[in-house]
């Protein structure tokens, strides 16, 4: 991708996120190396791990859910600007007031079912704490830590669009 | 009707396994003189075949069908009740289990708390295993490097000395072909026979001494309880009957696939010696064990296993 | 709640395509409007209950090990833009071209493919070539439409090529082999930038006016670029990623972070590589991938509630009536609903909402999935281009001179989706093409 610049985000949260994605997006690099290491692990020394695999996957999934956050505010989630672009910026600011209710409802009914979904990865239906596994040979609890970080996710992405809905309503996202 | 349930499989649209279950389903309807429909759903199409049993108790789902072993990374305990490796020589023998041996009662218990009733459920049948080199006992498996699902199965053939790894089921045929595994745990012969998976891995080891899946109807245990008891007592019975009907047409489809198998010259099927099914069988016990420690469910499905087995002089 | 299940499976699937319209329109992000869609037919159609099927649907997806080739092969695009490779690649192809008429846009779409087997998404290619090739041509006076789509269509085939994402998420969804979806579309993606080429050559032959040839005096501004050191490394790990998904030595995961070693190790022999350009390849990455992801999460959610409300059966019925259940006219009126969607979605969300219905059709009608994998593929080469959703013309837009609107590169494009369109029907009328190697 092009050489864009620097993203910024247009409020506290926003800039947060930019800061936290920067970081952990040296993850991506982690994942090659660990990826190299099982495969001459494998061909070389015929003795694949049983770890890889699994970690990189959980590592992979947390990453795309951040990188949804990261997206939003940076603003860099594909729309079709075609009526956008040809409005004057009174009626620009109005639609994205519109924009951040409609992500708002989006987000608030995702965080409703992420609730229920992660109670049931964290809980065995008996009440007690019992984390799900992935059930395989090595049997990680990472199902449900991804559940645990989407839940959070979604919280985060409610916070987002409550901020920029805030903003857009006192007129400081014109310039 | 005055019941509409939405199921959804573990099997994709299209694959004799569905077809098994849509008659089922199909059943289900003309028994209740149309009281009850059952729209059965391919394998994904709403939750990933992971996430039925909590999509049920969600209510986003009536029911299943599907394998018990998904479930393991809830409770070891569906792990080890879902694949006993080792313990059934047949689908029979998991059928009687499930039916007259405590089986259904365990599956009901322990699905309980899920919100979820266990219908019924039995094996689809004896997976043959798929394999480039001649396996004729537990030895030959020393090294071997092989794809298997994960669970209980991972831990045995890991404990037989083989190198087992994780493949998504759609590799497998390249995967054997170009040597990347030599041998999978895959499905049964028919299928795999099908997938042309024995001719690029000419040895294949049937009837197979290692999964035997537990496969089942299972549903929404609140949506059970409205049903009046004609209705519950037609979904049991259908049930059961759906249990021979899956192993018994899958039976007849192995053994034609066999007779076509042995007739070409370049497949060689190995089946082991009683021994030698034996020693699998000890490597495999050790790892019910293991598993069994994992959590008190677990334990009580070791409990009713082997006292079932120990009862029919199977052990 | 609202009771939209009392309206029917073709009302209520109608209703959600004008929702879907009504919001994609007002300018909200794609990835949020199809998850709202989703989310308010759970709540209106089911009941509160069934909004977990998002929350499930969106853990399911993103835990898929085979994605983690998504942020690889994005990887491996980022590395390639902020290294030279592809300066280097263009210059030493440009002492190739001088003496032929059109050669600057022949050694474009020759370099277009070179890149497309190194890189898998869209979208920085199109770029890379937006700002090494399409200055050159517009200084040597070439015919501005033929420039324009050139570099665009060209830059577009970097999925048509393997690697390949959207071959990648097909077969995930379809359960099909990759490898061999990446063996089946070789050699259509390789006719695609023939006919490329020859639309170029015959419109420069019937009109010299169009490619100028370059004078001598316009020698080439850089000097020969070393090719042991600049070019023979990048080459190599080409051949090792395809070779390690074609040979089966590798998943295509583990290939394509193979991939992503080989180019790294490129630039470190050619003396670029830094943390600093790591950081930013990685940064580039997450908000890539942040982007696709989202918008195959919002697109599977809707899939899966559209799933319940009945609507495989829907879909497929009417695909039946439509075609009468005739093989060819079922492929046909599947094209025409690829095509329609193509100009409004982004690929993603095409793949993620039809492939589930289509490829059981396909496969019961006794057509091959692999085949049916790169002809969907060779659709999609359209959608990049096919206004007034494509992409491969916002990316260009975004390094092209301002006086090239949007406008003039959809114009432009068009006589390259007609090419494109023309390659498809090849592909369906000879099914060989995709699968000669079996
Ligand atoms: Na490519
Ligand atoms: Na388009």
């Amino acid at each position: 991708m092009p050489d864009k610049d620097e993203d910024v985000g247009f409020t506290w949260l926003d800039r947060a996120i930019v800061w936290l994605g920067k970081k952990l997006s040296l993850v991506f690099a982690v994942i090659v190396l660990v990826s190299f290491y099982e495969i001459i692990q494998r061909y070389v020394f015929d003795a694949p791990t049983l770890w890889v695999h699994e970690t990189v996957t959980f590592a992979g999934a947390t990453l795309f859910v951040i990188g949804g956050l990261y997206a939003l505010a940076t603003d860099r989630h594909v729309r079709i600007v075609l009526i956008y672009d040809a409005v004057s910026p009174r009626v620009q600011r109005w639609l994205r007031v519109v924009h951040h209710l409609l992500g708002l409802a989006f987000s608030g009914m995702l965080l409703f079912a992420s609730w229920s979904m992660t109670k049931g990865a964290v809980l065995a239906p008996w009440g007690d704490i019992r984390l799900e596994t992935s059930g395989s040979a090595w049997n990680p609890p990472f199902p449900a830590l991804l559940k645990v970080i989407i839940l959070v996710a979604v919280a985060t992405m409610t916070l987002q669009f409550v901020l920029h809905l805030i903003r857009d309503l006192r007129g400081k996202g014109d310039n | 009707a005055d019941y509409n349930f939405k199921f959804q499989s573990s099997d994709p649209s299209g694959v004799k396994n569905f077809e098994i279950q849509q008659a089922w389903a199909d059943r289900v309807e003309a028994m209740t003189g149309g009281r009850v429909e059952i729209d059965l759903l391919p394998v994904g199409s709403v939750v990933s075949h992971t996430e039925t049993l909590g999509a049920m108790k969600m209510g986003v789902l009536d029911g299943h069908i599907s394998v018990t072993g998904y479930f393991s990374g809830k409770d070891p305990a569906f792990g080890l009740i879902g694949n006993t490796v080792g313990a059934w020589s047949s689908p029979d023998q998991l059928i009687d289990y499930i039916n007259y041996g405590g089986g259904y009662e365990l599956m009901n218990e322990l699905y309980q708390p899920y919100g979820v009733k266990f219908v019924g459920g039995g094996g689809t049948g004896l997976e043959s295993f798929v394999s480039k080199k001649p396996l004729d006992g537990v030895e030959d498996l020393e090294g071997l490097k092989m794809r298997a699902p994960e669970g209980l199965v991972q831990s045995v053939f890991a404990a037989a000395g083989a190198s087992p790894v994780n493949l998504p089921g759609s590799e497998v045929y390249t995967a054997l072909s170009k040597g990347v595994i030599d041998a999978a745990d895959y499905t049964v012969f028919s299928t795999n026979h099908e997938a042309g998976l024995n001719d690029i891995a000419a040895h294949p080891v049937y009837p197979g001494f290692h999964s035997l899946p537990l496969i089942e109807i299972a549903m929404d245990l609140k949506e059970w309880e409205k049903l009046p008891e004609d209705i519950q007592s037609i979904m049991t019975v259908s049930a059961r009957d759906f249990a021979q009907d899956i192993s018994t047409q899958l039976a007849m489809a192995d053994r034609e696939a066999v007779n076509e198998a042995r007739a070409n010259p370049d497949i060689t099927i190995h089946d082991w010696s009683a021994e030698e099914r034996r020693k699998f069988r000890a490597i495999a016990r050790d790892q019910w064990k293991a598993y069994a420690e994992q959590s008190p469910n677990a334990e009580k499905v070791y409990q009713s296993v082997t006292d079932y087995l120990e009862s029919q002089g199977l052990l | 709640m609202f009771e939209l299940a009392s309206m029917g499976i073709g009302y209520g699937s109608l209703l959600m395509l004008v929702m879907l319209i009504a919001l994609l329109l007002t300018g909200m992000q794609l990835a949020f409007a199809t998850g709202l869609v989703a989310l308010v037919f759970a709540l209106g159609w089911f009941g509160p209950d069934a909004l977990p099927i998002v929350s499930s649907r969106l853990y399911s997806f993103i835990g898929n090990y085979v994605f983690l080739a998504v942020p690889m092969f994005v990887l491996m695009a980022s590395l390639l833009d902020h290294s030279g490779i592809a300066k280097d690649l263009f210059d030493a192809m440009a002492r190739l071209g001088r003496k032929l008429r059109g050669g600057v846009a022949v050694q474009t779409l020759v370099v277009a493919v070179i890149l497309a087997s190194m890189s898998g998404v869209i979208g920085g290619e199109t770029v890379l070539l937006g700002i090494l090739a399409l200055p050159q041509m517009l200084r040597l006076g070439y015919d501005r439409k033929l420039a324009i789509g050139t570099t665009c269509a060209g830059g577009a085939l970097g999925t048509m090529l393997p690697p390949s994402i959207v071959l990648i998420i097909y077969g995930l969804t379809a359960n099909v082999s990759i490898g061999d979806l990446f063996k089946g579309a070789f050699l259509p993606a390789l006719i695609l930038a023939l006919l490329y080429m020859a639309y170029v050559l015959i419109r420069v032959w019937l009109n010299p006016k169009m490619a100028p040839l370059p004078s001598d005096q316009d020698a080439p501004e850089t000097p020969m670029p070393n090719f042991f050191k600049a070019l023979l490394f990048p080459l190599l790990s080409v051949v090792v990623v395809l070779g390690s998904i074609y040979g089966g030595v590798a998943s295509v995961t583990e290939a394509s972070a193979l991939g992503v070693m080989g180019i790294a190790i490129s630039t470190w022999i050619r003396g670029e590589l830094s943390l600093a350009m790591v950081r930013k390849a990685t940064i580039s990455t997450l908000r890539v991938c942040g982007m696709i992801i989202w918008i195959g999460i919002g697109a599977t959610a809707l899939v899966g509630v559209y799933n319940l409300m009945g609507g495989i059966d829907f879909v497929r019925d009417m695909v039946f009536a439509v075609s009468g259940g005739h093989g060819l006219t079922t492929i046909l009126f599947m094209m025409l609903i690829l095509l329609i969607l193509g100009m409004f979605l982004d690929w993603v969300g095409v793949a993620l909402l039809t492939m589930p219905i289509f490829v059981p059709i396909v496969t019961e009608l006794g057509y091959s999935p692999i085949w049916f994998g790169v002809v969907f593929c060779m659709n999609m080469q359209v959608s990049f281009l096919s206004p007034p959703f494509g992409p491969a013309a916002f990316y260009l837009k975004t390094v092209t001179p301002k006086d090239i609107s949007l406008g003039e590169i959809f114009r432009a494009l068009l006589p390259f989706i007609a090419l494109q369109v023309v390659a498809l029907g090849l592909l369906i009328a000879f099914p060989q093409l995709a699968l000669w190697w079996q």
